[in-house]
């Protein structure tokens, strides 16, 4: 199973359930580094569902972590008052 | 059965508030170019192409979103005084308007994107920006930015002195449903954002552990403290694509108390994002202050949008129903029921009501002409730059209704009406320098309802016809004898003959020999009629008359040897009776009618229809004469006028032979089912008598 999970494009109502299952997968590892380098759309449901993966893994001492980030979906996180750091620390 | 796709009906939807919004932009780019000079004009083109850009951004529409964010960028300098409207500027704004709509019907229609004509656009927009600096943004993001759309234009504004921003407090949580449909919550939130500075705050304790996270549920919400001088309505018309898709308050606070700025405010690229300096709309606002904060008081007109086959089938329903009613009626008759019954008196409330349903239920379809004229705008816009003329196109009666299918039908023949205008009707402008007048010609487009039918006039004020030099070439092309004497009247219908031309050049708009004929088809097919007046010098109009709908007809019921028949009464110009005195007979078969000074052929309907042979002797005979804008007549010969009444067109399945003279069916109130006639299709399949009539007309001679 790679650490390494590239996230799709857009994270909206169409993809989060399968990224959901794909987190699920990950967070057995109790490593999970994402690739956002090629969202354009950061979605809220996407969102939820790594803050929620986030904690999954930190709560048991793992990491989580974004190796990189698109502009856009950065920009998007910004308007809805988030950071990577915030979702990597599962938004406590 | 499948269920529909809620993502291409939300993309449909989006496609339909695309036409209103374009209409928005056209009226107020038309309210500009008739010298309009109200700051909220500009503001409603702008939140237009701003609306349209947003929501294109949504479905990922690049192209669009990039033509859209550079027109608005131009617009926008427009509307914060930085840019002056020129007339050279106002006419980059039609094309760049004419542009926008090309991009949206294309992408609605996935068809290829007219991506070269936009490419010089883009220059000449572009150009204009580098002429002012401050106009210079960076490229747009694509992402759904909701705008609202205000198209009432009086909002009460004032110009009084905007007093500090105060601050407001709004809470946000989506609904499931809404990103169900497609919706997100930053495009909400950067909305919010743009209105002034911000803070956003976003609560995730809901978020359940990822085993039990259900994952299309929606679990965030947002609590934003805006600074902003914008007014509630404003902040309220952000949430306006979510509306009863999420739960939001907006309350004004004490903003600097509240809350710590975030660091996701101050850490994270990109700058511009993060830039809490208002956008241009903030930018305005701030120029314009509200009064107060205060919510919309006007309710906007409630519109519902329905499937059209929904309404096709109630129109159906109706048509049964008057069916239905007629033959109540007559079994009441045949019943022997007095007039005076209680029975006769509630059918008679039942006749008016029945005929009060339908007209209810055909204003359903019908539309402001609005939309049609809009189109012909463009047509003049291009045509005028085609033939190098200046040309203004002025239009009255924008909202008179006619039935959906006949504003459809009508864009053909208005658009090579229009052409024609700009091309032949209007003078060259050194021409019309010479002979006095402006060099801008006008191209007048009028809608009227008169005498329960639609007029549509499409009038210049070039030269006029000339009619010798249209006599000259119907005779060079053989249409008329060279010795023929022709009223103005037939000189101007020489116009609609096929293969008739004026056009001593072939040009891209006109002058290939179709055109005319062609409409006057068009127009008859919708039962309609179109005319000619025209003044030397003056100017020429083109005159449609149309029936306000096409499923219901006023008709002259007739019947021909035993068989019931329906005539359009407007084709009807009177009726005679045949006496010895008015009657003549050419050869044998061939009858004409003395109708005042001339003669008409006559047409015996029930030989021609084959009911029964030819009679050798027509005298007591009734006849309706029939007239065409051509100046063409005759008269059909019936055996009896039975009833004038208004009758439910049933079009003839195309599985049916298509037999000459007949346009449609109908079923009358004793349920029998009588053919809706054609006369125009009638007297051209006959054209013995046409000839047999010249020969008497020489005779007389």
């Amino acid at each position: 199973m790679p650490d390494r999970l590239m996230l799709p494009p857009r994270l909206d109502a169409a993809t989060v359930t399968a990224l959901t299952a794909e987190l699920k997968d990950a967070v057995v590892n109790g490593v999970v580094r994402l690739d956002a380098s090629e969202v354009t759309h950061m979605g809220a449901l996407g969102v939820q569902a790594l803050i929620s993966a986030a904690r999954a893994v930190t709560e048991n001492g793992g990491v989580f972590e974004f190796t990189a980030l698109s502009d856009k979906a950065g920009a998007h996180l910004v308007h809805m008052g988030l950071t990577p750091e915030i979702i990597a620390e599962g938004a406590l | 059965m499948s269920s529909p796709d809620p993502m291409a009906e939300i993309r449909a939807s989006f496609f339909i508030e695309c036409e209103e919004l374009l209409e928005a932009m056209q009226d107020g780019l038309q309210m500009m170019d008739d010298g309009t000079d109200d700051s909220e004009t500009i503001h409603v083109v702008f939140r237009a192409v701003h609306s349209i850009k947003g929501g294109a951004g949504a479905f990922g529409l690049e192209a669009l979103v990039r033509f859209a964010h550079k027109y608005e960028t131009v617009l926008d300098g427009v509307r914060a005084d930085r840019l002056k409207t020129t007339p050279q500027l106002l006419k980059l704004f039609f094309r760049a308007s004419d542009h926008l709509s090309d991009l949206v019907r294309a992408c609605r229609d996935d068809t290829p994107l007219p991506i070269q004509n936009g490419e010089g656009l883009l220059e000449e927009l572009e150009s204009f920006i580098a002429t002012e600096p401050s106009l210079a943004e960076p490229e747009p993001e694509i992402d759904f930015r909701p705008v609202g759309l205000t198209l009432d234009l009086d909002l009460g504004e004032t110009d009084d002195a905007p007093a500090a921003s105060p601050a407001y407090k709004i809470v946000f949580t989506p609904d499931t449903e809404m990103f169900e449909n497609g919706n997100d919550a930053f495009p909400i939130l950067r909305a919010l954002s743009d209105l002034g500075p911000c803070q956003i705050t976003c609560d995730t304790n809901r978020v359940p552990p990822l085993d039990q996270l259900a994952p299309e549920t929606s679990y965030l919400s947002w609590t934003v403290i805006l600074e902003t001088a914008a007014d509630e309505a404003e902040i309220n018309s952000a949430f306006e694509f979510v509306d009863g898709l999420c739960t939001y308050s907006v309350e004004q606070t004490d903003a600097q108390a509240e809350l710590p700025i975030l660091p996701a405010l101050v850490d994270l690229p990109p700058a511009a994002e993060l830039d809490p300096t208002p956008d241009p709309d903030v930018t305005t606002s701030n120029a314009k202050p509200k009064e107060e904060a205060r919510t919309p008081t006007v309710a906007p007109k409630s519109v519902v949008r329905v499937d059209l086959e929904r309404i096709e089938r109630l129109v159906n329903l109706v048509g049964e129903l008057v069916i239905n009613q007629a033959m109540l009626a007559q079994s009441l008759q045949s019943a022997g029921l007095s007039p005076h019954s209680d029975a006769m008196n509630g059918l008679e409330e039942f006749q008016r009501l029945t005929r009060d349903i339908q007209d209810s239920v055909m204003m359903i379809r019908a539309q402001p002409v609005k939309s049609l004229f809009q189109r012909m705008s463009r047509i003049v816009r291009e045509a005028s730059s085609a033939v190098g003329k200046d040309v203004r196109l002025i239009t009255e009666g924008e909202t008179t209704e006619v039935d959906k299918t006949v504003i459809e039908r009508l864009a053909d023949p208005l658009t090579h009406m229009i052409r024609n205008a700009v091309d032949h009707g209007l003078e060259s402008t050194a021409d019309r320098l010479a002979a006095g007048k402006p060099a801008e010609g006008i191209v007048r487009l009028l809608a009227a309802h008169r005498s329960g039918r639609v007029i549509i006039e499409v009038s210049d004020d070039g030269g006029g016809i000339d009619r010798a030099r249209v006599q000259q070439i119907a005779m060079d092309k053989g249409l008329i004898p060279n010795d023929a004497v022709l009223s103005d009247t037939e000189i101007d219908n020489l116009l609609f003959m096929p293969g008739f031309s004026t056009a001593s050049t072939v040009s891209d708009l006109s002058g290939r020999g179709v055109g005319m004929d062609v409409v006057r088809t068009a127009i008859q097919a919708l039962g309609g009629r179109i005319s000619i007046t025209s003044t030397q010098g003056a100017g020429t109009t083109f005159s449609i008359s149309l029936p306000l709908t096409l499923a219901v007809l006023d008709g002259m019921v007739v019947e021909v040897a035993g068989e019931t028949l329906v005539l359009p009464l407007n084709m009807v110009a009177e009726t005679l009776t045949l006496t010895p005195e008015t009657l003549d007979t050419i050869q044998p078969g061939l009858h004409v009618v003395r109708v005042r000074d001339g003669f008409v052929p006559l047409f015996d309907l029930g030989h021609l229809l084959g009911y029964r042979q030819r009679q050798d002797d027509y005298t007591d005979s009734v006849a309706l004469l029939i007239t065409h804008e051509d100046g063409r007549s005759g008269a059909l010969i019936v055996d009896e006028i039975q009833d004038q009444r208004q009758v439910v067109i049933k079009g003839l399945d195309d599985t049916f032979y298509r037999a000459p003279g007949i346009a449609a069916a109908t079923i009358l109130g004793d349920g029998q089912i009588a053919l809706i006639l054609d006369p125009t299709d009638i007297i051209a399949q006959t054209p013995d008598q046409s000839q047999a009539l010249r020969a008497k007309s020489r005779m007389e001679a």
